[in-house]
Formats: structure tokens, sequence, C-alpha cells
């Protein structure tokens, strides 16, 4: 009997020691020259050009690892701020940014990429798209990224530039995580549109693309940055250098996206 | 409506086929000992086993029928009351099943259980009911919707020793009053041998005899046949004696008997001879006098049914001997005592070959 | 006298003990309750709490009506391949619920074996909708039902069977008025967990039926959601599908331990 007190003891203390402790812990690597870990949070709309960044990152820096955690901008910003065992973040969204800034701060903050964005659909195109203004069609089933997530916050906003709001939101049947999801579920053909990045058709043969005209399109603009209290600073920075520079501003190109806004 | 059954169920290994007919209001104990084989032709006649063969209800084959089409009524073993309906429900449910109204049934149901079993609450759950009770709703709803045939399954097998002789006046009463053929199966002798007219004995899945019990009794067929009844059966080599006399040369010991008239004076083998345990007299010292068959042995076994008592002799041949409970205390007889056992010569009915009794 | 416990076993047992409980303490601790009223009511909360209970309902009574009698089939059928038939049921309880939601794409898509035939025809459409909400929670719940109504029916003992059969009855009047009534309590069990599953349901959800407000946004896609933007709005709707869980836990206590 004395013997089972230990149960709700250990309990309490634990929960006592839960509630002082702090929100943020930063995580220690074992970084003893030999072999060096860099984990970079990035939007899912980097996927593709983000993994071939870093092999190329990997073969230029020998004992070099680096490992991405993909996802919505405004997830991950949310999973540094309590979690903190990121080394860098690039986001799609500079609202996502600010957020890190604010808590726990961030390094070397530099645009680098831009983005556009894009109608799919099918590639039979059952719904006849063929404009943003077609998205209003009665009975067109279109697929977005949810609010909060920066694809769908994007695309909300072209759509109230347009004027096209209350016509187009009632055709939305689903509001999707991230901007992979859109891009699955308008290439099964289970909707007829989305509206998702240039950047994800540019590695997606499969689904067509409906390009929007530059007056109506609204341009996505991607920081980088360095997380303070990183245990790898130098090499976070010099990952965020290489992105920056001319090798990862060809890989992006290359991956469908824009240059950054200023030059350098 | 005469019943007249000729089945065959393969179960795994064993066959068990079982012949015969049963006329209306006769009633027919299917005897045999535990898997035997009774059950299952129980179940092939209600429809419920694979069966393959003939069964004929007053001219009408029920084999191709399904079971709930065949106006059979079954007690079965255990009862087998449905546990989440009342004895009410229970009762009433061959007439609901059947299509007939919730009060009809209702009234019907409590007639019978009125008859049946009057100290029943009809509200009751089968759960709380004592074995006897059980075996009174069940025989209720066997009878509740009228059938044509009347199948009992080893109705005593749950009920306390002090229920039976109720149980069985009970059975005795409902089985005379109900106009259709009835089957009982029972492992009991005492059961067969009081409720019913004839016996059908079934060993290892086959009809060995049939007959009234005091056929069976007179002239058993089997060793079975012979235990059943309760009847010592010896079986050898009939060989002459002196005039009129002969011995019986079995493998458990020798008989002096009466040598049958018309039988030719030589060795006869395969000879059987019965002997009723009545007709066996014990003593505590060698007898003396008329008795030409006198055994010695010890008493291996005293059993007690009512007044009488069945007393198992490790004798040469073994004998079972039947004497009055109040004779067993005079002569102080009991299990491991040295005992004399004698009977006349003449009380061992033979059974010639040639001379022997029906089996179907 | 109460039995001496091993220390090792005592440790264990208190972190495996610690491991369950600190996440739903965590919630408790760590919940907006200053606004959590403000949230609660509010018209996303309400809106996928009236949905999931929706869905949740419908999708218990489709996963009884053919989890039942499938589960019947099971446990008295005597024909070959009933193994495979039975490992099949329970596919849906060990498959990723996501491979779920996708495996459900390709059969009822609008695009699927018998959903392009569905749109075709019938004009019917399943995803993006209510109805597709309810179906993918079907789809991962009717094994528990079916379990446990398979567990019952196998305890009844076959001869009742066909004592109802002799006495009249066609097998349908046996199922209604002997069987059912002696298995309710596993019944009951099996569809209370399944309720729970039902609930709980999202990665199915969220790949067949899309996320939607007020259409297919229960409360598990309503969480995830928020998780977004509003990480303490996303516990405040965690605390309503804990409670939720520990209500069936209750109902349930003396089935699923077999003490009380």
């Amino acid at each position: 009997m004395r013997r089972l007190m230990v149960v709700p003891v250990v309990l309490t203390a634990l929960v006592l020691g839960a509630c002082s402790s702090s929100s943020s812990t930063s995580a220690s690597t074992s970084g003893s020259g030999g072999s060096t870990e860099l984990t970079v949070f990035a939007a899912s709309s980097l996927t593709a050009a983000f993994n071939q960044i870093g092999s190329d990152f990997e073969a230029a820096n020998a004992g070099t690892t680096v490992t991405f955690n993909y996802g919505s901008s405004t997830d991950l910003a949310t999973q540094i701020g309590s979690e903190g065992t990121a080394d860098v973040f690039a986001s799609a969204s500079g609202t996502a940014m600010d957020t890190v800034a604010k808590d726990p701060g961030v390094e070397d903050r530099t645009d680098f990429a831009t983005n556009q964005l894009v109608i799919i659909t099918p590639s039979d195109d059952p719904g006849g798209i063929s404009s943003l203004e077609d998205l209003a069609k009665p009975g067109v089933q279109l697929v977005l990224g949810a609010e909060g997530v920066p694809v769908g916050d994007y695309a909300r906003q072209m759509l109230d530039e347009q004027g096209l709001t209350k016509q187009v939101m009632p055709n939305v049947v689903s509001n999707e995580p991230d901007d992979a999801s859109v891009v699955a579920k308008v290439k099964s053909g289970e909707a007829d549109a989305g509206i998702v990045y240039t950047s994800d058709i540019a590695s997606n043969s499969d689904v067509r693309g409906v390009t929007i005209p530059t007056k109506q399109n609204v341009v996505a603009t991607y920081p980088i940055a360095a997380v303070t209290g990183s245990s790898n600073m130098d090499v976070a920075t010099s990952f965020v250098d290489y992105v920056t520079g001319t090798q990862g501003e060809a890989t992006l190109k290359q991956y469908g996206f824009g240059p950054p806004p200023s030059s350098g | 409506m005469p019943l007249d059954v000729d089945v065959e169920v393969r179960r795994g290994e064993r066959t068990i086929a079982v012949a015969f007919a049963v006329a209306d209001g006769e009633t027919v104990a299917l005897v045999g000992r535990n898997g035997a084989g009774k059950t299952t032709a129980l179940e092939a006649i209600a429809g419920i086993a694979d069966a393959t063969g003939r069964v004929v209800l007053d001219g009408r084959s029920l084999m191709d029928q399904p079971p709930e089409r065949r106006g059979i009524g079954v007690a079965f073993q255990d009862g087998m009351l449905f546990p989440k309906l009342s004895v009410l429900e229970n009762v009433a449910f061959p007439l609901r099943a059947a299509g007939t109204g919730r009060d009809r049934a209702r009234d019907r149901a409590r007639e019978v259980l009125g008859e049946l079993a009057p100290t029943v609450d009809p509200n009751a759950r089968p759960r709380t009911l004592s074995g006897g009770e059980r075996q009174r709703v069940a025989l209720a709803r066997a009878l509740a919707a009228e059938p044509k045939v009347l199948l009992l399954d080893e109705p005593f097998a749950a009920v306390d020793a002090e229920a039976k002789p109720e149980l069985r006046s009970l059975l005795r009463r409902t089985l005379a009053s109900f106009e259709g053929p009835r089957i009982l199966v029972t492992h009991d002798p005492v059961e067969a041998m009081t409720l019913a007219d004839r016996l059908v004995l079934l060993e290892d899945g086959r009809v060995t005899q049939t007959g009234t019990p005091d056929d069976v009794r007179h002239r058993p067929a089997t060793r079975y046949a012979a235990e059943f009844v309760g009847t010592n059966l010896f079986e050898g080599e009939l060989v002459p004696d002196e005039e009129g006399v002969g011995i019986l040369r079995t493998g458990g010991g020798e008989l002096t008997v009466v040598w049958p008239e018309h039988l030719v004076v030589a060795p006869v083998a395969d000879v059987r001879a019965t002997l009723s345990p009545a007709e066996i007299a014990l003593h505590r010292e060698e007898p003396h006098g008329s008795p030409r068959n006198v055994f010695r042995g010890a008493v291996e076994e005293v059993a007690t049914v009512g007044g009488r008592a069945r007393i198992r002799l490790r004798t040469v041949p073994p004998l079972v001997a039947e004497l009055t409970t109040g004779s067993v205390d005079r002569l102080g007889i009991a299990p491991g005592h040295e005992v004399w056992a004698s009977c006349k010569a003449v009380e061992i009915r033979l059974m010639v070959p040639g001379d022997e009794p029906d089996t179907l | 006298m109460q039995r001496r416990l091993p220390l090792s076993f005592i440790i264990l047992g208190t972190i495996g003990a610690a491991f369950v409980a600190l996440p739903v303490i965590g919630l408790v601790l760590r919940a907006p309750w200053g606004r959590i009223l403000e949230i609660l009511t509010g018209p996303g909360a309400s809106i996928a709490l009236r949905l999931s209970l929706e869905v949740s309902l419908l999708a218990t009574l489709c996963a009884v009506v053919f989890g039942v009698p499938l589960a019947w089939i099971l446990a008295r059928g005597t024909f070959r391949g009933r193994a495979i038939l039975r490992a099949l049921v329970i596919l849906p309880l060990v498959l990723p619920p996501v491979v779920a939601g996708v495996g459900l794409l390709q059969a009822l898509g609008r695009r699927g074996i018998v959903g392009g035939w569905l749109e075709r025809i019938a004009g019917i459409q399943l995803t993006f909708t209510t109805a597709g909400a309810v179906v993918a929670a079907t789809f991962v719940s009717i094994p528990l039902v079916v379990l446990s109504a398979e567990a019952g029916f196998r305890s009844v003992d076959p001869r009742f069977e066909r004592a109802a059969a002799v006495l009249g009855a066609k097998p349908g009047y046996t199922l209604r008025r002997v069987i059912l009534p002696m298995v309710a309590p596993q019944l009951v069990a099996g569809a209370v967990l399944a309720w729970a599953r039902a609930l709980g349901e999202f990665g199915a959800t969220i790949t067949f039926a899309g996320n939607l407000e007020g259409r297919t946004q229960t409360l598990p896609l309503a969480v995830f959601q928020t998780l977004q933007t509003d990480q303490e709005g996303a516990i405040a709707l965690s605390l309503v599908l804990v409670i939720l869980s520990i209500c069936v836990l209750v109902a349930l206590r003396n089935r699923i331990t077999g003490t009380g």
C-alpha cells in the first residue's frame, strides 16, 4: 500500500515541474568538429528546391547533414516558438517570419525568392477554367489553402484585390493545410481547380496551369534567416548565405521561383 | 398420425443409422449409453441434423421441410429456455413464431403453464428456476403450439433426485394425454421402463433391439440390453449332462440348466441365457436343498431404488441379484461380505440359436 | 492483504501512468481559462461541435446497421475465405487513417471505381460533402462494431438457434427475439467504441471529405486548423474532445477491464 503512494507523488512532482518550466528550450547538438547537423524549417512550397539545395550544401560541406522539416509557414513558426529546435527558417510569408523574429529572434534575415500564384486544374480541365474570373462559374469545385496558411492567405488577398471574393468563395469546397495538399486534390481530379504557387507546378507535370496575369497576381516574398539561439550559428548563417548566393538562386530559379525583390 | 423414421447421420468418422416407427398414442423410449447417438437421432427427426433417409409423418415426408415447418414439439435437455425472455414469453414463443397475435399467444401460454407448471411465476426469468421447473416450462413450450409429434430429450438430466418422482408422474400424465406419437430419449432404465410402451435400444449408432420392456427383459439381444433391463445374461456352449439337464459353459463360469424339450441332445454353441435377478436367493451360509446352482462370492455393490436393492456379486459367473431392502437388512449384507447365491435350474431361460428375439 | 509489488514494476508503471496523464494535464493547465467560454461558444467551435456530433452519430448508426449482420455472417457462416473476410473487415483498424482516406478516394472519389459511376449515372458526389465525412468515419469505426458483435455472437450457444428453429421460428425471427437480446451488452459496447473512434477521426476525413467549416470540418479538423494561428484556441477545442472521450471511457469502464 505504501509503495503505491509513489505514483501520485511522482505525478504531482512532474506536474509542478511542468508548470514552472520555461516555454522554450534550446536544443544542444553534439557539435564536436566531426559531424554537424543542421535543422532547417522550410515552407512546403520549397520542398523540391530545398531538397536539391540541401544535397548540394552537404556535398560542398563535408561532415554536415541537413535535415528539413517542411510544413505551412505559420505552423512552423508556432513550432519554432514553442520548441526551438530549428537552426534556419525559410518562410513563404513575411508575417510568419515576423512571428519568429519576435520569439526567439532571427539573424541575417534576407528575402531570397519570390513566388506568384497560379490556377491549377486537372489535365482534362473538367471545369473549363481559363481565367481567374472562371473560378466564379457555378458548380466549379475549388480548393484553396486554409486561412492562416500563406498560400491560402495570398489567394484570398488576390481574390479580394480583384473584387472576386463574393463570387468565388462559395465555390470553395475545402481548405487544405498546405499547397501540396491542394495540388494533390486537383491532380487526382477530385477538385476542378486550385490556387497554388507557380513553383508548385514547375515540378508537377500532371496538372494544367492557368497563368494569372501579373496585374491580377500577388507576389509572395520568401524570407530566410538563422534562428537565434541555434547551437550551430556558424553553419546556419553559412546555409543562409548559400541559399541567397548564386548557387542557391540558380537552383531556386530551376524550380520555378522568381528572383528576390532586391538583387544581390 | 404414425411416425416412420429411417435416417442416417454422418458425424465425422461415425455414422448413426436409426430406423423405427411410432404409432399414434404410443410412447417409444430411445435408449442408449451416452454417445450412442440418441440425441443425434432426435435432431435428425426434428430437422436440425444433416441427415439422409426418410422421416414420414402420416404418409407425408418431413425430410425436405425445414425444422420450423415439421410440426414437431421438442423439450430439450437442460430445457434450453431462452434466457432473455420470461417464462411466459418462452412458452408463447412457438405460437408467436407461427404468427399468432401477442394476446392470444400469451393466453394459450398461460393455460398450458397453469396445467404443467402452476407454481412457476410466468414473469420470472429462466435462470431463477430450478432444474425441475425448467423442464416443466420446456414441456409447456413444446406443447404450446399443439405439435403433431412430441420429442423429449433426457427430461430428467438436470433434475434433482427429490424432484424426479413428481416430474415422472407429470410426464406420465402428459404423455398419456398427448394423442400423437411420442419419443422419449433417455439413458436411465427407470425412466424408460416406467414411461415407455416400447424400447428402441441404440448402441454405437445402430439399433440393436426394439420391443416392449417385457420383451427385452425376457430376451435381451445384447449385453447392454440385459444391463439396461437389469437382468443377468450369459453366453456360452450348452452341453448335455444327466437326463433332462444341461451345463451352460460360459467364459465366466458354469450354470446348470434344464435341457429344452425340443432340442437335440448334443452340444450346442453360442447359446444365451437370462436369469432374472429376483430369482436369485442369497444366504450368509452355504445352503442345502434343491437349488442346482449355488455360487459363492463377495458382494461388490448394493444399490437401492425405492424399496428394492440390486446386489452385484463377484461370483463365478458374476451375478446381479435383487432383494427387498428389508431382506438386505435382515441378512446383514454389505459390500465385501462373502455370500452364497442360489437359483433353480428351471429359472434360467435359454435362448438357443434359431430362436432369436426380434431386433427390428 | 495487499500484494507486494516489485519496485521495478512500480517505477515502470508510474512512468507509464505519467506518460498517459501528462498530455491531458498539460491541456488542462495551458488552456486559456479566461477566454474559454468565449472560444467555445464562438461560431467556429459550435459549428464544429455540432458537425462532429452529427457525423459521428450517423457514422455509428451506419457501422451498426452494416457491421452487425457482417459480424453474424463471420460468426455463423461456414463458407471458405471467412478468415480473409475477417482480416479485411479488421483492416481499417490497423490502416493509417490517411491511407484509408486515399483508399476511399480510389473507390468512392469522383474518379473512383464506384464513385465515378455514381457521379456519372446518379449525379452523386461524396467527396467534399458531409456524407463523405460520414463515409470516412464509418470506414474506420465499423471494425469496432464487428469485433465486439462477433465476439458476442460466438458466445451464444448455437443450440439456442436450433431450438428456436424446431419450435417454429424462421432465422430472422430467432435473431430478433432470441439472439440479439442476448448480445445487447456487446452491441452497445461496440457502438460506443465506434462512436468514440468516429468522433476522433481525422486522417481519412481530411483526405477524403476535405476541410470546410460547417460541411466537413469536424472538431479534430478544426483543432488542426486552429493550431496554425491560435494555439490556445486549439487547446480549448482539444479539451472538448478530451471531455467527450472521458465520457466514453466512464460509460464503458466495466466493459473494457472487466472490473469496476
